[in-house]
């Protein structure tokens, strides 16, 4: 992988937690009927505006550093001009309109948190922000589908991305609950053990896009049937580390749960952030892969 | 209007690349920039015939540039619809708004789009249109002392030479239907069938 593409490693994995933690966090949250608790009531931020705020700042941070991908970063306003037949133009505005709906939605919770108590508004907006996220995932999926790269064109590339929204988000999401548990009124919402089981079964889902489907450097070009150039040297082994790690954040969610036992918060915590950085570290592998091996037809 | 396309014989090729070095010269290219370029595929091996071992391999040369392609896959990815297409059917870029991002470097399957480090943007091939509006023919044309390089009206081309627009290694030309036309190496069935390669990669 060129060296280039880091910026996109970053970019594409917090886009991906951020639309994975509001989808499996905000929306719910917002149907549960608890969450017309406020600052006011609670002493503090409410939950779905730190799960806002969170999403909005993640998302910021990935549109910057995907700036650090571009030749000319100040010309980036442009990157969304190209809508009528450009993905990547649709995966700007998708996350542009992402990003101003959850950051929009946390202002309005911030600003007036009485607003909060008014469920129909509020979950329209989060359904609205949560359709938007979604089309940033799939706009996103789309953008390396290219007919060109058969290597990226296959089940491997929505899977991983579907994975690594889950599973980050699901861990990024329980962390930021665990935190917060104590000092707001919607402890516990949405359950630990939801995220725990959803973080499991997307460890057990990244296990099996990691043994199944992680396409290894394929002959498609020219270039890369000549020996010497093949790209994606090496990558058996780094598919080993990944599965290891998944395989770790399994386990520890699967040990312990998260949260499971309100008697040890600390050490829940402690097993959730465990969990968070080896799930990171799988991802960022994973995505280190994704581009390593690169290879188009023709030339 | 007609559509301008290519013309390239592989039969006649030398691989001497003039085309190369004249686009490199006409359009000022940065080092390592190549609008058009010039593959050396080569492969075959030793034969043992009764018990006498012969030489039996094969070479020839792809001469390529952008193809000014009837689906052009860079238009359609590009994020800032900096990659246009004219009536006459080139594909050109406003530099100017080119972000640079290289999206258009991933999806062409022939290479044609080159990223210019200084300038940190994306350049091609413009079929030196300006030449062609002043009664001239582009510079890789001229260039050819074999004449294995042609231009003009595709379907003209395609008339008189055929309708052949893929050759290893280009890939098939379904995906993005290249304004090409190729006069196939006697032995470009044996490089596709055989796995020929490219011998000179460190110079493209």
């Amino acid at each position: 992988m060129a060296r280039r593409e880091w910026p996109l490693v970053v970019f594409t994995l917090l886009g991906q937690t951020a639309v994975g933690a509001f989808g499996l966090t905000a929306v719910p949250l917002a149907f549960s009927g608890r969450s017309a608790a406020g600052a006011a009531e609670a002493g503090g931020p409410s939950l779905m505006f730190v799960l806002c705020a969170g999403v909005a700042a993640l998302l910021a941070v990935a549109a910057v550093i995907s700036f650090l991908h571009l030749g000319r970063p100040w010309l980036a306003f442009h990157a969304a001009d190209n809508i009528k037949r450009s993905w990547l133009s649709r995966e700007i505005f998708c996350l542009i309109a992402f990003l101003f709906l959850a950051a929009g939605l946390a202002a309005w919770l911030w600003l007036r948190p009485e607003s909060a108590a008014r469920p129909g508004p509020l979950r329209a907006a989060v359904v609205a922000a949560g359709l938007s996220g979604l089309a940033f995932l799939y706009s996103m999926v789309r953008v390396y589908m290219l007919e060109t790269v058969p290597v990226w064109r296959n089940i491997h590339t929505p899977a991983s991305f579907l994975v690594s929204a889950l599973l980050l988000g699901s861990l990024g999401s329980a962390l930021v609950l665990s935190g917060l548990a104590d000092r707001t009124a919607q402890g516990g919402v949405p359950s630990a053990r939801y995220q725990a089981s959803v973080a499991l079964i997307a460890a057990a889902a990244g296990l099996a896009v990691t043994i199944f489907l992680t396409p290894l450097a394929g002959v498609f070009g020219a270039r890369a049937a000549t020996l010497r150039a093949r790209p994606g040297k090496g990558i058996v082994p780094l598919i080993a580390v990944r599965t290891l790690l998944l395989a770790g954040v399994g386990a520890c969610v699967l040990i312990h749960g998260i949260g499971a036992n309100p008697s040890a918060p600390m050490k829940a915590r402690l097993f959730l952030w465990t969990a968070l950085a080896g799930a990171l570290a799988a991802a960022g592998v994973g995505r280190w892969l994704f581009y390593a091996v690169y290879d188009r037809i023709g030339v | 209007m007609s559509r301008l396309g290519f013309f390239f014989d592989a039969s006649a090729c030398s691989g001497c690349k003039a085309c190369q070095a004249a686009c490199k010269d006409k359009n000022g290219l940065e080092v390592g920039v190549l609008w058009r370029r010039v593959y050396e595929v080569q492969g075959g091996a030793w034969r043992n015939e009764g018990g006498l071992w012969r030489p039996d391999v094969f070479a020839y040369n792809v001469s390529i540039a952008c193809n000014h392609c009837e689906l052009p896959i860079c238009r359609n990815v590009c994020p800032t619809a900096a990659i246009e297409q004219r009536e006459d059917g080139i594909v050109t870029i406003d530099r100017a708004r080119c972000i640079g991002c290289r999206y258009c470097e991933w999806a062409c399957p022939y290479g044609a789009l080159q990223f210019d480090e200084p300038a940190n943007r994306m350049t091609k091939c413009d079929f030196c249109a300006d030449e062609i509006e002043a009664g001239r023919p582009p510079a890789c044309v001229a260039a050819c002392p074999m004449r294995a390089l042609d231009f003009g009206d595709i379907e003209e081309l395609r008339a008189r030479h055929g309708a052949t627009a893929a050759i290893f290694p280009l890939p098939a030309p379904d995906v993005t239907k290249p304004a090409l036309v190729i006069k196939p190496h006697r032995d470009a069935a044996r490089a596709e069938a055989e796995g020929a390669e490219v011998a000179n990669w460190e110079e493209i």
